[in-house]
């Protein structure tokens, strides 16, 4: 709406009480104050109003009072930046968590060997046991198997040392070992000598390293054969008659601890490894499928009907003085015309639910699932309220009824619509009705494309929370 | 009286002047300019941290003097 000057002169006699004549030359005295006095100090205040200044180039500015700002801002008020995309160097990178979530047994020459992993669980199931199971794992001294788990290392310790004997209750158990001494092959590697085997038992605690040292005394025997030590230990121990190992159970890995028969059979203790090797990722995706569930789950809100609230995220309290608090303040900026509307309305056959999805080859399987099911879009009913969703808000009224009365005449023309209220510091109620609800700010952006007159141009997107 | 007479009618200047500014209305006043309501749109802006924020718009008052 536009004042001129007679029409304001109108408003101020019947304000003051008096005619038209009286209230011009009032008017026109107070206007030759303000300019007399801003050409004269720079600057003149005028109370509920503003101050006035004498610009650079000699012309007049006002600056408002902040009261009044507020006033005339009201529909956005409280509001702050949204934020589209993260700082860069905020998001996440892979070789970072898994460098920072690296537990401290494992030494920097072994983060090269992690490194190299390419299975991202091998960067993960390592970690949680490596506590436990503190072995050298590059890949020199794992050999060319790839063994991630570092099971088989540890399943080589182990044999190495030998099952102790009430573990040993296979049927090869009571079976003496008498390696033929024609066998070259038996002698050819020396576990002793080789490095790797010696590093494998970095980690262990002092106890199993003092016995390690009795091993290594028992090897420095050259009558004895390292190979059979490692493989036929528990026959010979019985043989010999001498007492078995004081190993203990809890520095046994899970692995080990669920080896099957105790056989002291190489084939049954691989086969249980294999068997853990197996569960371990299943176990892994289980806890993944369950997680992703859950998020999903959480995204949805059930519907909100009339008085439920939204809170909208960018709401932050900001004092706003209010003098004059009565509905007949209530601005009721956009009254949309039904005919553009009408031009603009998608074909009733239209899928809404696909519509934001565009670049569904680029994005992960899980989110173009998730966006085909959640309704997304400009257009169709309102289901259910997204939370984290993007609306865009064409009223924002103090007046409930009539934003009930503009939610449903939205409806009535097809949006999704929808409707909440915003409690402003100073206590007034703000009512918003928005429509659509997108996965993004650029979605919300192409549908405002869409949007008749007045929408197009007198929007906000904003984002429910 | 009279400096108060003054001061009542500039309040009830302001007063006006202020309600229709409210409602977002164009008020032309003779001899001193125009004020109106100047819409400022939402937009993208990108932060030193590479960060993009989409600034909330605004209604901010002008005032465009008379010449």
């Amino acid at each position: 709406m536009r004042l001129n000057h007679d029409e304001f002169t109108a408003l101020l006699a019947r304000a003051l009480g008096s005619d038209e004549k009286e209230a011009s030359r009032a008017l026109e005295a107070w206007v030759d104050a303000i300019v007399r006095e801003t050409e004269e100090k720079g600057s003149c205040d005028v109370s509920g109003l503003g101050t006035f200044r004498k610009g650079e180039d000699g012309a007049m500015t006002l600056d408002p009072e902040k009261s009044l700002s507020m006033e005339v801002n009201h529909k956005y008020a409280g509001m702050s930046p949204i934020e589209v995309s993260p700082p860069k160097s905020v998001q996440p990178e892979a070789g970072e968590d898994a460098a920072a979530d690296a537990g401290p047994d494992i030494s920097d020459e072994q983060k090269p060997g992690r490194e190299d992993d390419a299975a991202p669980e091998s960067d993960e199931i390592p970690e949680e046991t490596g506590q436990d199971i503190p072995v050298s794992d590059t890949p020199e001294e794992r050999g060319d198997e790839h063994d991630p788990f570092g099971i088989k290392e540890y399943e080589k310790e182990y044999e190495e040392e030998g099952f102790p004997d009430e573990l040993e209750e296979g049927p090869e158990a009571g079976t003496p070992f008498e390696p033929d001494p024609d066998d070259e092959s038996l002698f050819q590697d020396d576990p002793g000598g080789t490095p790797g085997a010696a590093e494998e038992k970095i980690g262990f605690d002092s106890e199993f390293d003092d016995e390690s040292d009795d091993e290594k005394g028992d090897r420095g025997d050259p009558d004895r054969d390292p190979d059979a030590e490692r493989e036929f230990e528990p026959a010979e121990s019985d043989d010999t008659g001498s007492s078995p190992r004081p190993f203990t159970l809890p520095k046994l890995s899970l692995s080990q601890r669920l080896k099957p028969s105790r056989g002291a059979s190489k084939n049954k203790s691989r086969y249980a490894s294999e068997k853990i090797m197996w569960l371990i990722p299943i176990a892994a995706l289980l806890i993944v499928a369950l997680l992703l569930f859950f998020h999903f789950d959480g995204q949805r809100l059930s519907r909100t009907h009339l008085g439920d609230q939204a809170v909208v995220q960018d709401e932050i309290p900001v004092p706003i003085p209010e003098e004059e608090n009565n509905e007949e303040q209530v601005i009721q900026e956009y009254v949309p015309s039904p005919d553009p509307v009408e031009e603009v309305a998608p074909p009733p056959d239209r899928d809404v639910r696909s519509e934001p999805v565009e670049d569904i080859a680029a994005e992960p399987a899980d989110e173009v699932i998730r966006d085909l099911v959640l309704p997304y879009g400009l257009m169709g009913p309102e289901d259910e309220v997204l939370i984290g969703a993007y609306s865009i808000v064409v009223h924002s009224l103090r007046n409930e009824r009539k934003s009930e009365i503009e939610k449903q005449r939205l409806e009535n023309q097809g949006y999704k619509a929808t409707r909440w209220s915003t409690v402003l510091p100073s206590g007034i109620t703000t009512y918003r009705v928005g429509i659509g609800q997108f996965k993004s700010v650029s979605d919300a952006e192409r549908a405002v494309e869409e949007l008749p007159e007045p929408f197009r141009s007198n929007n906000f997107i904003i984002r429910i929370r | 009286m009279i400096y108060m007479t003054e001061k009542k009618i500039e309040k009830e200047i302001a007063t006006i002047l202020a309600a229709h500014l409210k409602k977002h209305d164009q008020v032309q006043i003779n001899g001193l300019g125009t004020f109106s309501i100047s819409h400022q749109k939402q937009e993208q802006q990108q932060e030193k941290d590479g960060r993009i924020v989409m600034n909330p718009p605004a209604d901010t008052i002008a005032f465009t003097p008379e010449k």
